[in-house]
């Protein structure tokens, strides 16, 4: 049962894959998108890791893709009408990288003995997530969760900074 | 006949006893209670779709004096029938330069989204789909495709009007989507757990609402608000607003992609009172306060389905009580609302109740609802840790009761 959904979710997401990078319309790139990360976050849930698959729905899915819809429809042409085709080189150092990509991935893939895990997969509780993000001992990881946390006030005053414009201090005062 | 009234668990462990002597395969049994819940799940969602609507006209027709659909059928009870059915035999239109797939998909999306959500709710104790130890994030992130939906539907119907509306139904769902995760998470920091098994049996007590001082009914209020605007119901219904917008984002759907957009909406309003009913309400516990049986034992009598399916009807009305007690909110009104006073007031709420829960400052906290901090477990060799908390725990694999997905 757990293979077949294996196979099932990995074949979704290879297709809705393939759909993202060749279709032209920037919107239905965006809805194949939801297709590779939901059945990513199936990927999560076969191995039991629930927390992750929801985080993943949440914040990609819910969050990112979002996202991305409304720059499409804010700023891209979003048909695109007319098609561009890349230069002749660019696609040959484009399809070296790739096969380079693909044969580092296989390599490391293949060289390296993953085994069998010796404890069954269970899914963490709330109360382990919260102490190792906020727990300073060894296995916690509150100096990532604060510069993450840094990171974002950062990326937040910027946003409203640009969104505000210069000058609009001024025209407020009035 | 009584498990089935009150020990619903006992019930399905029952049923799934006698299956698995009658047929004696494991996965055949499992497929079996997935497919059974699969169609319990369809049959309550389809016939929530037909009762909401017509509560919902008898109470939009009772709060401005009339009587609302009284031909069809005993007081019009069978209305809704009479509309599917014509929904159903409506002309499809497809307008002429709408993107084909995307206008296909997106009401997909979004009835998908809102019925996924229907399989984590607990309605009664063991009745619960699929639990598992994050269902209440999942139930968050799975709604929140529903913007997907409705932007789909606006952008592809290549109508400005849709356009807009799904524009601004976008920036409100995802605005107060964080009030509302907010909101729970006062429940969630007293329960310490978000499971939705969990968070019903912490409140055996009482419930949140009132066993978190101040803060539960904050939370609930906060909530209720909040939960209001994600299903675009009105006062917060500019996603549609039939006087700028024609109908909003489905204003070119018809027929039978409507009427999924219209069942996702009350499926919608189900799922939010659902949620808020079982972290605020208690679920399917009966009105309880620690340590008077006598009382506790009278409201037992009233089984638990039949508490849980009345307090999410008491929130469902009042949702539709709303639509005619507030006017629309304009735009940037709406914006305000959220960002300078709902978000504020949910952040302290959230701030006040961790207060509270570390220093076991509720009702009858005589064990420490809030975990106690301990060491993370290493991750290499995981052992479970959390003992003393929830009493006794089952690790691993999907922890599911009514339905589990069995693992090879």
């Amino acid at each position: 049962m757990n293979t077949f959904l294996f196979y099932l979710f990995s074949a979704a997401a290879l297709l809705s894959a393939y759909f993202v990078v060749t279709v032209h319309n920037l919107f239905r790139a965006a809805m194949g998108l939801i297709g590779v990360l939901l059945s990513i976050a199936g990927l999560y849930l076969l191995v039991d890791a629930q927390f992750l698959s929801a985080v993943q729905i949440m914040v990609y899915v819910g969050g990112i893709v979002v996202l991305i819809v409304y720059v499409v429809l804010l700023v891209a042409d979003v048909a695109q009408k007319q098609v561009h085709h890349a230069a002749t080189w660019r696609k040959a150092v484009a399809g070296f990288l790739a096969a380079a990509l693909f044969t580092l991935l296989a390599v490391a893939a293949h060289s390296h003995d993953f085994g069998v895990a010796q404890v069954p997969a269970r899914s963490a509780s709330v109360t382990e997530i919260g102490t190792a993000l906020l727990s300073p001992e060894r296995n916690g990881y509150v100096l990532p969760f604060e510069v993450i946390s840094l990171v974002l006030v950062a990326a937040i005053v910027g946003a409203i900074t640009i969104a505000r414009g210069a000058g609009s201090d001024k025209k407020e005062a009035k | 006949m009584r498990d089935f009234l009150y020990h619903t668990d006992r019930f399905v462990l029952d049923l799934t006893q006698r299956l698995t002597d009658a047929i004696g395969i494991p996965w055949v049994v499992e497929l079996i209670k997935m497919a059974a819940a699969a169609v319990l799940l369809v049959g309550l969602a389809s016939v929530l779709g037909m009762v909401l609507i017509w509560i919902e006209r008898k109470v939009a027709a009772h709060m401005q004096q009339r009587l609302g659909p009284m031909r069809v059928g005993p007081h019009g009870l069978l209305q809704t029938v009479a509309d599917t059915l014509k929904l159903l035999a409506k002309e499809d239109i497809t307008p002429k330069n709408a993107d084909i797939i995307i206008y296909y998909l997106a009401p997909l999306i979004t009835f998908a989204a809102s019925f996924v959500c229907l399989s984590f709710l607990p309605y009664a104790p063991g009745m619960q789909a699929v639990r598992f130890n994050v269902g209440l994030l999942f139930v968050l992130g799975i709604s929140s495709l529903g913007v997907l939906g409705i932007l789909a539907a606006g952008w592809s119907s290549n109508n400005k009007w849709s356009m807009l509306g799904a524009m601004r139904g976008g920036a409100q769902i995802i605005s107060y989507e964080l009030s509302a995760a907010l909101a729970l998470l006062t429940a969630v920091i007293f329960t310490g757990s978000l499971d939705f098994h969990d968070i019903v049996e912490s409140q055996r007590e009482g419930w949140w609402i009132w066993r978190a001082p101040v803060v539960g009914l904050l939370g609930f209020v906060i909530y209720t608000i909040a939960s209001t605007a994600e299903c675009n119901r009105t006062p917060f219904d500019i996603v549609e607003g039939e006087s700028e917008l024609a109908a909003g984002f489905h204003t070119e759907y018809s027929a039978m992609k409507f009427a999924m957009f219209f069942l996702a909406e009350f499926v919608n309003i189900f799922i939010v009172s659902g949620v808020s009913a079982t972290i605020f309400l208690g679920g399917w516990m009966p009105f309880h306060i620690g340590g008077m049986d006598g009382l506790n034992h009278v409201f037992d009598l009233i089984p638990p389905w039949v508490w849980f399916f009345g307090k999410v009807m008491a929130l469902v009305f009042v949702v539709m009580w709303f639509r005619w007690t507030f006017p629309r909110l304009r735009v940037d009104q709406l914006m305000h609302f959220e960002w300078k006073f709902l978000m504020p007031v949910s952040f302290a709420t959230v701030a006040v109740a961790a207060v509270l829960a570390t220093g076991g400052w509720y009702f009858f906290s005589a064990t420490p609802a809030a975990p106690v901090p301990q060491v993370a477990p290493k991750h290499e060799n995981a052992k479970p840790t959390a003992s003393g908390a929830h009493g006794e725990r089952t690790w691993g694999t999907f922890r599911v009761q009514a339905v589990s997905f069995p693992n090879v």
